[in-house]
């Protein structure tokens, strides 16, 4: 069948069609020898999971947030986009403990050291959000830009990253602040879009172009891609909690010592579900633990939180004793900070602390409470 | 190198009143218990040994909390001959289930279960054994973990202090990706004010957190009490959450003491 023109240039530009079910298409181009993540279900929640098949993924519910609530419910469709996971991937790259390596005394009384973890992972993700691709990305300017964290790399050099775009973003969702969602424009070998007949696909990779066989696919039509562009519009303009965040930063900025920061501390349990959910929190601590003999010991690292009380504690203790300075570090360290160090925000907008603080603190609440209306998003 | 000679420390696993489940966890360090038993010399252990040694102890593990009044003498002397005396369990440390005692009438209590009342010796008011002597070290939980007690002794034995976290439950349950039953169950749990330890224990086997490890360091109760009020929780369920077998705490006890209150001032 011949190809019009414009047909011919969206396939050129790698924008192909599926119809109907393309997990199963795509999840057998996925070379063996890797795992695959993908969202699973739960009874109470959608979590990214390690999966064997499509029959695996979670199809056909939606989750339903508010602050400091998830709810989980079936929809009878057969849509996988519909439910945020409640856990990041962040789980999958930077594990939540990781031993850095071993040491023993030998007889002489020498200490050997062992060289640690060697394996490297070979990841795939299937059905990633654009949030979450997008918190890789942040997450390597710590761990793979300016040095090569061993452990992080492992786990992360191989990966797949298959994407699949957000055309309903949930009640806590700002990925429109920073343009990290609700679709992918880069980062992705494959990024799914679903639309009502089947699968858009966009190629990013050759290892895409590959695991999908483009050469046997239909290209898309126009009119798909416009399809998409329209719903992803309606999603960007549907974010409630989405800002302006150059004005974001200024309000923070001038507003560092505003007695605001008393109003949702004093209810912050300094639990750290916020940064233990967050898919771009970064922090670890490293402890030894010998055996009782002291013949050998494992160095391990663990995921840290600012909002625990013994973090980056020094003799006498945290330099942030009280919840509100850690606080106000911890949504600064997201909205503000890191874009002077990084160029580019450490929040990505997947709302996941709001969903899971107990006392329904709303990261988003400081921007608007010290930016008023003008830190609106399209301001 | 040549191996020098040295005086094994001189130990005692004591108890007071308790249920002896933290000997329990600690005998239950199997793996351990032959390097435990080599550098440590157990000469008082009734739970696990036929003859037992007095004092001067180098480490004392203490269970139990002090409940009936001969034990607060019999703790003061322990204390006297040990150098470095560590609270084992919710008991020790907090006073245990026995400290339910301290919310209610304790002379009624009595009458209620005993004829002659007027024969018992048991103190109005129980507490862990820091009330009365000082304590150099607190491990929590009821019971204890197995873990905590081996690296605690693993840290004495090679002359460290012991870092035993006391963040919250909450933290543990994200490294074991639980599903958070507060957010997605509407489930009361006291993880997010009780110190972690347990890995989670509870919440992992789809129960809410009974806070036996009591406290974390920087423990809201108050906070999380009013989270509890928004789930549909009486004053009457707010009190009974923060009242199990670690409701001496402070940060319980002043949650539990206040709803105390709100219930009496509803009744």
């Amino acid at each position: 069948m011949a190809l019009s023109k414009a047909e011919a240039e969206l396939r050129k530009k790698g924008h192909f069609f599926i119809e109907g079910e393309a997990a199963e298409q795509i999840l057998a181009g996925i070379p063996d020898d890797y795992s695959v993540i993908g969202p699973i279900r739960e009874k109470l929640a959608v979590k990214y999971g390690p999966i064997e098949s499509a029959a695996d993924l979670a199809y056909g519910v939606t989750s339903t947030e508010d602050r400091g609530s998830y709810r989980l419910e079936d929809t009878g469709k057969h849509t996988l986009g519909n439910a945020r996971p409640i856990n990041s991937p962040k789980r999958f790259t930077h594990k939540p403990e990781e031993v850095l390596y071993e040491t023993s005394r030998t007889q002489q009384g020498n200490i050997k050291y062992s060289t640690g973890p060697t394996r490297i992972e070979k990841l795939a993700f299937f059905g990633l959000k654009p949030c979450d691709v997008n918190a890789m990305s942040v997450m390597d300017l710590t761990f793979n830009k300016n040095f090569h964290d061993p452990a992080y790399d492992r786990n992360r050099r191989n990966n797949i990253i298959i994407g699949l775009n957000c055309l309903e973003p949930g009640q806590n969702c700002f990925c429109a602040t920073f343009d990290t969602g609700p679709t992918l424009k880069d980062g992705f070998d494959l990024c799914l879009t679903e639309l009502d007949s089947g699968y858009l696909v966009e190629v990013g990779s050759k290892v895409g172009a590959q695991i999908i066989g483009d050469a046997d696919l239909r290209p898309a039509s126009q009119d798909m891609l416009e399809v998409k562009e329209e719903r992803a519009e309606k999603a960007r303009h549907g974010m409630s909690k989405a800002f302006n965040l150059s004005k974001a930063v200024e309000a923070l900025n001038e507003n560092y010592d505003h007695p605001y920061w008393e109003q949702p501390s004093e209810r912050c349990l300094s639990c750290a579900n916020c940064i233990n959910v967050c898919p771009t929190c970064y922090c670890y601590q490293i402890r030894d633990k010998s055996n009782v003999s002291g013949s050998k010991s494992v160095r391990t690292r663990t995921w840290d939180a600012c909002q625990n009380l013994a973090f980056a504690a020094v003799h006498g203790g945290n330099f942030r004793p009280n919840r509100a300075d850690r606080l106000r570090q911890w949504v600064n360290h997201k909205l503000n900070w890191t874009i002077e160090q990084y160029g580019r925000a450490g929040c990505v907008g997947c709302g996941r602390c709001i969903t899971s603080c107990p006392t329904r603190i709303d990261i988003t609440e400081p921007v608007w409470r010290l930016g008023g209306e003008g830190v609106k998003l399209d301001s | 190198m040549t191996k020098q000679k040295k005086t094994k420390p001189r130990v005692a696993i004591y108890k007071f009143t308790s249920c002896s489940g933290c000997q329990q966890a600690l005998l239950n360090a199997e793996h351990d218990l032959p390097d435990i038993l080599g550098a440590l010399d157990i000469v008082y252990f009734k739970e696990a040994r036929r003859d037992n040694f007095g004092g001067p102890y180098d480490l004392a593990l203490v269970e139990g909390s002090i409940s009936v009044s001969e034990e607060i003498e019999i703790l003061k002397e322990l204390r006297k001959e040990t150098k470095t005396l560590i609270a084992m369990g919710a008991c020790a440390v907090y006073g245990g289930p026995q400290a339910l005692r301290n919310w209610t009438n304790m002379d009624e209590l009595k009458k209620s279960s005993y004829r002659t009342p007027e024969h018992l010796d048991t103190l109005n008011w129980t507490g862990g054994i820091g009330t009365y002597v000082p304590v150099d070290y607190s491990i929590p939980g009821c019971g204890p973990s197995t873990a905590q007690l081996v690296e605690v002794i693993a840290n004495f034995v090679q002359g460290r202090l012991p870092d035993l976290p006391r963040h919250s439950v909450c933290v543990d349950c994200k490294l074991a990706d639980n599903v958070c039953l507060l957010v997605a169950d509407n489930k009361s749990c006291l993880g997010p004010v009780t110190a972690a330890g347990c890995g989670a224990a509870c919440p992992s086997n789809n129960r809410g957190c009974y806070g036996c490890f009591g406290p974390m360091n920087a423990a809201n109760g108050m906070a999380l009490a009013r989270v509890f009020e928004k789930m549909g929780n009486s004053a009457e369920d707010i009190v009974l959450l923060f009242r199990n077998q670690t409701s001496n705490a402070e940060a319980f006890r002043e949650v539990s003491l206040a709803y105390a209150q709100k219930r009496r001032m509803a009744a």
